[in-house]
């Protein structure tokens, strides 16, 4: 069986695509399925959706509720997916330097069994390419292979931060969202600065550790040499290098040497030199971190086609939010990702060919849903405003996946018979995103959030990230992240006031009074899908859910400071982020796709839950009780 | 190991130290003090790490 998990695919547009003849490939698998909408989770979130599909249990089996998981102890946010560990020992101090008693651990937050190490205990070989929310990746049994996806840091631990250096004074230095942009200074042509990589725990202070790198721009034509490392790189205006490997020393002389590898593009070369360097990614060939399982597999499949991008979501989004990309660049740059996946879907399929008997392959591609997130205002433009190329972009990356689903179907169609199962799947499909709503701000009007200084300035609320903001003596209710409500709770928050047996009246209360939330200038709902955890998780993590999930209409998400726990003076406020399209809204809103190449039982409204039970069944594997979907064919 | 380092306490903050590391168990005052002092700086060292896991969160594009 081969599973294509497409994130993001939309049922809405791959209609549209299919019959105006983009997609043939698609078109033949949906002539034989149906073209099915597939119910997402609640919150329709890639890390809680792709945990639906691999454990076959809602959120409250799994645990992963949003993107942004809350510790109600410090009252501070953390990634919801994985978790660093410390030590468990001090490390000892010698002078500047800090030699640790012990390892950090990398732990992964999602509960429940993944299907396929059900499969790998039945003996059937199974390959896990990317799938999200697998990293670190599960230990994959005696025959069976894994690549972890969303959730895998850059080398500085975090989601991805790119890194600009510019003499160009239209470009304004210091920390951006994603990024951090260097203001250099140029002498003789020459530029030299240093790369910074992961935090150096060797060191007090833990200071990145850094690797020095010089630019020399030709006095005459527009190009540049980038000498990094022991690579000498020539590159014209606008071009990307290829996979350039880094070393980042912990201790003085190489005795503690982190790889890395990145990949450059040199902006511009005159007047003033920019050059983007991508995070620096964990090399495949030479991982700093678990990145395979087993850890082998991740250099063995860089040997067969070459480094790839290994840090999770690598579309670099925040370079075009950041102004640093054109709309053309990332279109290029995620064009590079989408280039990879297709060498490395070629290998794969190749391989799943070659191996005798039962087989289980899963491919996961980012792009269509990185290139939606960001082309989602183009594609809604007309008159001037539109522009063509960027308007029939999502078009050009729907036509790709065909592509990819045509080599598919072609080494189906190659075996003696046929009995390779095959699906397209999606986690979410999409929806314009045009209107913030500031959740915070609905419940301080409504009277269930207090501010240390209800009269704080916009300028003041705006600083007051991460709901340091707020009066914990007197809320009652809080939001953080993208759908999650929490009510202060006595005993449960660190200084919770609502009494434990009022608690679900409570949430009960704001679910009414939310879904009355509508928007003054259209008259429209703002939220149609307000929801208390009770009434749709099962499962032993119940508890730790937040109070109410939030779904917004379409149109509408939790506003850029709500998502931070900041508290802003407005209720509602446009987007105009490029960030334009999203899906963290009323699941019901934001189907996924389902495409295979059988029929699927009459009737059938499947759900995301429902995909492993078929995967199982169609290897003879009965599922386990808490995998509670159906089969779909 | 690493040296002793001396530190001036007010007479009257050492009165109370004496009086609560009594009370609460510790060998010395000395005892108290280091581990208080242990406990802040931990604390420190905390405050430092919700900064890094706030600089992961960032590198969502969901969050900016």
């Amino acid at each position: 069986m081969i599973v294509l998990g497409v994130d993001g695919m939309d049922p809405v547009l791959l209609a549209r695509f299919m019959a105006d003849g983009d997609t043939p490939n698609l078109k033949r698998l949906a002539a034989t399925s149906g073209l099915v909408p597939l119910a997402t989770a609640v919150p329709p979130q890639s890390p809680v959706a792709w945990s639906d599909f691999i454990t076959g249990m809602d959120a409250g089996g799994h645990g992963i509720f949003d993107f942004v998981a809350f510790d109600r102890q410090t009252l501070s946010p953390y990634l919801s997916i994985a978790r660093v560990e410390p030590p468990a020992r001090q490390p000892l101090a010698v002078g500047r330097w800090r030699i640790p008693l012990g390892t950090e651990r990398t732990v992964l937050l999602r509960h429940g069994q993944a299907f396929w190490e059900l499969l790998d205990r039945q003996g059937i070989p199974t390959t896990m390419f990317q799938v999200p929310a697998n990293y670190p990746p599960v230990p994959a049994g005696r025959q069976s292979l894994a690549i972890s996806g969303m959730g895998t840091p850059d080398l500085r631990g975090t989601a991805g931060t790119f890194s600009v250096y510019t003499n160009d004074p239209k470009i304004k230095p210091g920390s951006v969202s994603g990024g951090e942009i260097r203001r250099v200074k140029i002498a003789g042509g020459v530029i030299r600065d240093v790369l910074e990589g992961p935090p150096n725990g060797l060191v007090a202070g833990a200071p990145f550790a850094t690797t020095p790198f010089t630019v020399r721009a030709d006095p005459v034509n527009p190009v540049a040499l980038l000498e990094i490392g022991d690579q000498r790189v020539l590159l014209n205006s606008g071009e990307w290098s290829g996979w350039l490997p880094v070393s980042f020393d912990l201790l003085p002389a190489g005795m503690a040497a982190v790889p890395g590898m990145v990949r450059v593009l040199l902006k511009q070369a005159s007047p003033y030199v920019t050059l983007y360097v991508s995070p620096v990614n964990i090399d495949p060939r030479n991982p700093a971190q678990p990145i395979g399982a087993p850890p082998q597999w991740a250099p063995e499949l860089a040997a067969r086609v070459g480094p790839f991008y290994t840090e999770e979501m690598p579309e670099d989004t925040k370079a075009l939010t950041a102004g640093i990309f054109t709309p053309r660049e990332f279109i290029t740059q995620s064009g590079l990702v989408l280039a990879e996946r297709r060498q490395i879907l070629r290998a794969e399929l190749a391989r799943f060919q070659r191996t005798p008997g039962p087989n289980f392959l899963f491919f996961y591609l980012s792009t269509v849903d990185q290139r939606h997130h960001m082309l989602a205002r183009e594609m809604a433009a007309t008159g001037a405003a539109r522009d063509a190329v960027l308007a029939e972009a999502m078009r050009q990356t729907y036509r790709e996946v065909d592509v990819m689903v045509g080599w598919i179907l072609a080494a189906l169609q190659s075996e003696a018979e046929s009995q390779t199962a095959f699906m397209v799947m999606s986690d979410h499909g999409f929806a314009h995103w045009h209107t913030q709503a500031h959740l915070n701000a609905w419940l301080e009007q409504n009277g269930y959030l207090v501010l240390k200084d209800p009269g704080s300035s916009p300028a003041q609320r705006e600083r007051d990230e991460w709901l340091t903001g707020i009066d914990w003596q007197r809320t009652r209710a809080f939001g953080i992240g993208l759908n999650s409500l929490y009510l202060n709770v006595q005993g449960r928050e660190r200084e919770g006031i609502v009494p434990p047996a009022e608690r679900e009246a409570l949430a009960r209360e704001i679910v009414a009074r939310l879904g009355t939330w509508r928007d003054p200038a259209t008259g429209d709902l703002v939220v149609t899908q307000p929801l208390v955890r009770e009434d749709i998780y099962h499962g032993p993590r119940v508890a730790e859910a937040p109070d109410v999930l939030v779904g917004y209409a379409p149109g509408y998400r939790s506003s850029w400071g709500s998502s931070t726990g900041k508290v802003s003076a407005l209720l509602l406020e446009p987007n105009t982020e490029p960030w334009s399209g999203d899906h963290c809204m009323d699941s019901r809103a934001v189907p996924g796709i389902l495409l295979a190449n059988r029929p699927l039982v009459a009737g059938a409204t499947p759900t995301l839950r429902d995909l492993p039970v078929t995967i199982l069944k169609f290897f003879g594997i009965e599922s386990p009780a808490a995998m509670t979907g159906n089969q779909v064919f | 190991m690493f040296g002793k380092h001396k530190i001036a306490i007010d007479k009257d903050l050492w009165e109370k130290i004496q009086v609560i590391a009594g009370v609460a168990g510790y060998s010395s005052p000395d005892e108290f003090v280091l581990h208080a002092l242990e406990k802040q700086v931990a604390e420190f060292a905390a405050a430092e790490s919700d900064e890094e896991i706030r600089k992961k969160l960032r590198g969502l594009g969901y969050i900016s």
